[in-house]
């Protein structure tokens, strides 16, 4: 991150034969840090239990709507994990960018203008009479990814050059994009035959196979799979995530190895770009089949929590992101079958993404030695 | 009786299944010096982080004048008057020298702010009284190591410790500096202070402690009073009874896996290194002067300048110097005068705005031109002296630290070869000497130990061509340094060419066959180590005295 690099930089700057060093590192093992994390869903579990108990008229009813309703039939079931197909790949973009020592801010406006160019490129398409389904989905979807890495390069080209720091850029990248992306979907790209905010309708054969009706579910959960997958064989298997990796923890000991670490500060934020844009395009030809209005809204920053929920290793994105569909699935479901209202379920989403950023970001940072959780296990390790 | 006692300590770190402290027990009388002595990886500063309460042992306990207490937080022992000085400063660079020392406990106007008047008066009478030549307003990141180190000391002091840790205080200092430290701690104990202080150097202790503690393998072997045992004895209680076999043999397969012959013919100006003969003599014991010089120059440096518009300390300019095969060239300098940015610009990380530098010949791999890692026939071996941000990537394992020099080597076809990985690492670092596993986290181990990691790295067989090595024995004891000299010796011999960047001046005279002395960024002298070279001619070049002697080479006029 750009303000710990300035402290590096200065330190050395500031001559010294030996230089300071931040104070000794007590690792936890994966099983600590799960720990940590199992907790604080626990809290945001109970912190929604409280507020349901607080604001609900009919608590036993709304606790039902809110975590049992979400499993109770295929419709909600099916559209739970369908929305976690998303949170995959934009949480498997957001990892990319952590394991780097970037962070990606603008998963907002990627995920956006991913579906917006997938829309429009498909609808296109289309308009020419294009048949072959499987190659208007590619390369719309190519389009897309296109467009989301340049964004995520944008950032990390001004990071690079500049010197700007990625998360203000990206963050600010990403609320213009949103804005040109609200224009057009209610201006030139309008469908005038509908009283949505959105663009015309793309025909059903365009969209995946749908495997669990009425649902949304459909087979896009499966590509979605297979990209975590290629992702964990990237970042723990190649010389290309190890480099990363190597430039995000010290970029110091990278440039020293030989590893150039430029590189690395522009290509992930990339990579990112590119998969959160994938996101929005996969959510139109599973759900939409059009881009409405504001229709991806908060799926960026989802991807953020689910990322740092999965402490960045990509077989634990699956879970993670299951987890966030769920409590999606749920607070949907209390909105519409009680008196629950909308802004307190967006409260209760705002806890957990503050509860889950609070305590994994130390943790994907490097500073660990604020709670003491190891004790027990150090115990137990020395009997054995 | 006062004392402060630590009674069968033991601490285990799961990660890297290291036994720190086995049963380590260490009673400290209150108002003495206490020296706390070991190998490196012995366990003492883990027991001394447990007594500054900065981990909480697995079993054990610590008694304060016959009370037992607990220490969940620094913070806690800091209320019994406990602070620690460490080995790596913990300061912060952009605030004043006063703002470290008081930070966090600063004196309060009205409850709310800080009373800036109240502290710099403090920090003045207690650098006058300790003789400390501080500017109070001065921005830390600007100072060097000794600074520093001051400025930790102070800070414990203002926040009215009475008894001091300081962990290996003396391995980031010149020699000067050790002797107005040692000052500054006698002067502490007739004030009544209690000293606790850990190092490696067996003539420091005998010279500064009033008892000394002895840690083997995380166990205290026992405790002595300084005034009854002598320099060998303690050298005899630190390694043990059946001291290590320090003869470093090197079968011809190498810590690699290849064989001797390197696998591609050598770019054309290389010599193919040979093999050592064993019967080489291994161990060296005063000046290396067995290898013949080849005129084969390595290095060539070639008045370099290197201006930068943000620093404010002095930069080089028209540095020139060449080292041949086989030779070492001990290069060293006060610091702030150029050293550190010659360390920056032969390892690459500082493009020199002039001049030229050439590796054999050819241009210098400069970054971002890959280095090369030191085993291949082309590579360069550096052991940086700042070891923990740029020798080693603290959160990456032991073996990844490895495999992180050579990608392509580990990484065939872009996919990682873990087996191999491991495999290799474990070797070197056995051919080393480090008993550590290779899949642990590197983080944890001690700062002595991940030297050696570093050395074994770098320094394995087959040697690189061309060596820099900064400060290549900070925080090792002895058997680690003998060791780590007598592989210099035995890569010279073998035709790498040694650039030796070094605070120790004993290091360079003991080592180089030419030195080279730094001052304000310019060569202030170039003279062959002939044994006749003392420290105190050496220390009035480093300080710009002149011409300080009539073997000042005139090589270094004859260049321009």
């Amino acid at each position: 991150m750009g303000r710990a690099d300035k402290m590096h930089s200065a330190e050395r700057k500031g001559s010294g034969f030996i230089k300071a060093r931040p104070a000794r590192i007590t690792l936890k093992s994966g099983w600590q840090r799960a720990r940590i994390t199992l907790l604080a869903l626990g809290a945001s579990i109970l912190c929604i239990v409280v507020l349901l108990l607080l604001f609900s008229n009919a608590f036993f009813d709304s606790l039902k709507l809110f975590f049992v309703v979400p499993f109770a039939n295929v419709y909600f079931f099916g559209n739970m994990l369908s929305y976690a197909v998303p949170l995959m790949i934009a949480g498997l973009g957001a990892a990319f960018a952590f394991a780097s020592h970037n962070f990606n801010l603008g998963g907002e406006g990627q995920v956006y203008a991913g579906a917006l160019v997938a829309t429009v490129v498909a609808l296109k398409a289309q308009g020419q009479g294009a048949q072959d389904v499987l190659a208007v989905r590619v390369v719309a979807l190519f389009a897309a990814a296109l467009t989301g890495g340049l964004i995520g390069g944008f950032s990390g080209m001004l990071k690079r050059r500049l010197k700007v720091d990625e998360m203000i850029s990206s963050f600010l990248a990403s609320s213009l994009v949103v804005f040109v992306v609200d224009y057009l979907v209610a201006g030139p790209l309008k469908d005038p035959n509908s009283n949505f905010q959105a663009t015309k309708t793309l025909p059903s054969v365009f969209g995946f196979a749908k495997i669990l009706p009425p649902s949304d579910l459909s087979v896009s959960i499966f590509w979605a799979l297979l990209l975590v997958m290629i992702g964990k064989l990237v970042l723990d298997r190649t010389s290309f995530g190890f480099e990363l990796k190597v430039s995000g923890a010290n970029k110091e000991f990278a440039r020293y190895a030989g590893i150039n670490g430029d590189v690395y500060s522009v290509i992930p934020l990339v990579v990112s770009g590119a998969l959160h844009a994938l996101a929005g395009g996969v959510m139109i030809f599973s759900t939409y089949l059009k881009t409405i209005q504001g229709f991806s809204s908060g799926i960026g920053w989802d991807a953020i929590a689910v990322a740092l929920i999965a402490n960045n290793n990509p077989v634990a994105l699956v879970p993670s992101a299951l987890f966030f569909a769920y409590l999606d699935a749920g607070s949907k479901s209390a909105m519409m079958g009680s008196n629950v209202s909308t802004e307190l379920v967006t409260i209760a989403q705002a806890l957990v993404f503050f509860l889950i950023t609070a305590t994994t970001l130390p943790g994907v940072f490097g500073v660990h030695n604020w709670w003491h959780w190891g004790k027990a296990k150090a115990a137990q390790g020395r009997q054995q | 009786m006062q004392t402060i006692c630590l009674e069968n300590i033991s601490k285990f770190y799961p990660t890297s299944g290291v036994q720190a402290n086995d049963g380590a027990t260490l009673c400290l009388a209150r108002g003495t010096i206490h020296a706390v002595v070991g190998e490196n990886g012995a366990g003492k500063t883990t027991l001394m982080r447990i007594l500054a309460g900065q981990e909480h042992p697995d079993s054990g306990s610590i008694v304060i004048d016959d009370k037992p207490v607990v220490f969940k937080t620094p913070a806690v022992a800091g209320q019994y008057g406990i602070g620690m000085v460490h080995q790596h400063p913990l300061i912060i660079p952009d605030f004043t020298v006063e703002q470290n020392i008081a930070f966090g406990f600063e004196p309060r106007k009205s409850r709310i702010f800080v009373d800036e008047e109240v502290v710099r008066a403090k920090v003045v009478a207690l650098c006058g009284e300790l003789g400390f030549d501080l500017e109070p307003s001065a921005l830390v990141g600007s100072l060097g190591a000794g600074a520093h180190q001051q400025i930790e000391i102070l800070r414990q002091i203002f926040r009215n410790r009475e008894i001091l840790i300081l962990d290996e205080p003396t391995s980031v200092l010149a020699e000067q500096e050790i002797h107005s430290l040692f000052d500054v701690l006698r002067h502490l104990k007739a004030r009544g202070f209690t000293i606790l202080i850990i190092t490696h150097k067996p003539r420091e202790v005998l010279a500064l402690a009033d008892q000394i503690t002895v840690m083997r393998h995380g166990k205290t072997v026992g405790q002595y009073d300084a005034r009854t045992v002598d320099e060998t004895r303690l050298a005899r209680l630190i390694m043990g009874t059946n001291s290590p076999d320090m003869t470093d043999a090197i079968d011809t397969t190498d810590a690699i896996g290849r064989t001797a012959k390197p696998e591609e013919p050598s770019m054309q100006p290389i010599q193919p290194i040979q093999p050592i003969q064993p019967e080489q003599p291994g161990f060296c014991t005063g000046r290396i002067s067995t290898h013949n010089l080849d005129s084969t120059k390595t290095l060539e440096v070639g008045r370099i300048s290197v201006r930068s518009r943000h620093s404010r300390t002095p930069q080089l300019e028209d540095v020139s110097f060449s080292i041949c095969r086989g030779e070492i060239c001990g290069i060293c300098a006060l610091s702030g005068n150029g050293l550190e940015l010659l360390e920056d610009v032969l390892g690459g990380f500082e493009r020199p705005s002039s001049g030229s530098l050439r590796f054999y010949g050819k241009p210098y791999p400069l970054y971002p031109d890959l280095r090369q890692p030191p085993w291949n026939p082309e590579g360069i071996a550096y052991v940086p002296s700042d070891r923990m941000r740029r020798g080693v990537c603290d959160r990456l394992s032991v073996e990844e630290n490895f495999i992180a020099l050579d990608r392509k080597r580990f990484f065939p076809h872009g996919f990682a070869n873990r087996q191999v990985a491991r495999e290799i690492t474990q070797r070197m670092l056995e051919d080393f000497g480090v008993h550590i596993r290779a899949a642990g986290p590197i983080g944890e181990l001690s700062g002595g130990t991940i030297q050696k990691t570093i050395l074994a790295r770098e320094l394995s067989w087959p040697f690189a061509p061309l060596c820099i090595l900064c400060d290549p024995s900070a925080g090792l004891d002895i058997t680690s340094t003998d060791f780590l000299y007598a592989r210099i010796a035995k890569m010279c011999a073998n035709g790498s060419a040694i650039a030796l960047l070094s605070s120790n001046l004993d290091e360079i005279l003991t080592l180089s066959d030419r030195i080279i002395v730094l001052h304000r960024g310019r060569v202030a002298g170039d003279l062959q180590n002939d044994g006749k070279i003392t420290k105190e001619k050496l220390g009035a070049l480093m300080l710009g005295l002149g011409s300080a002697g009539s073997n000042v080479v005139q090589s270094q006029r004859m260049s321009r």
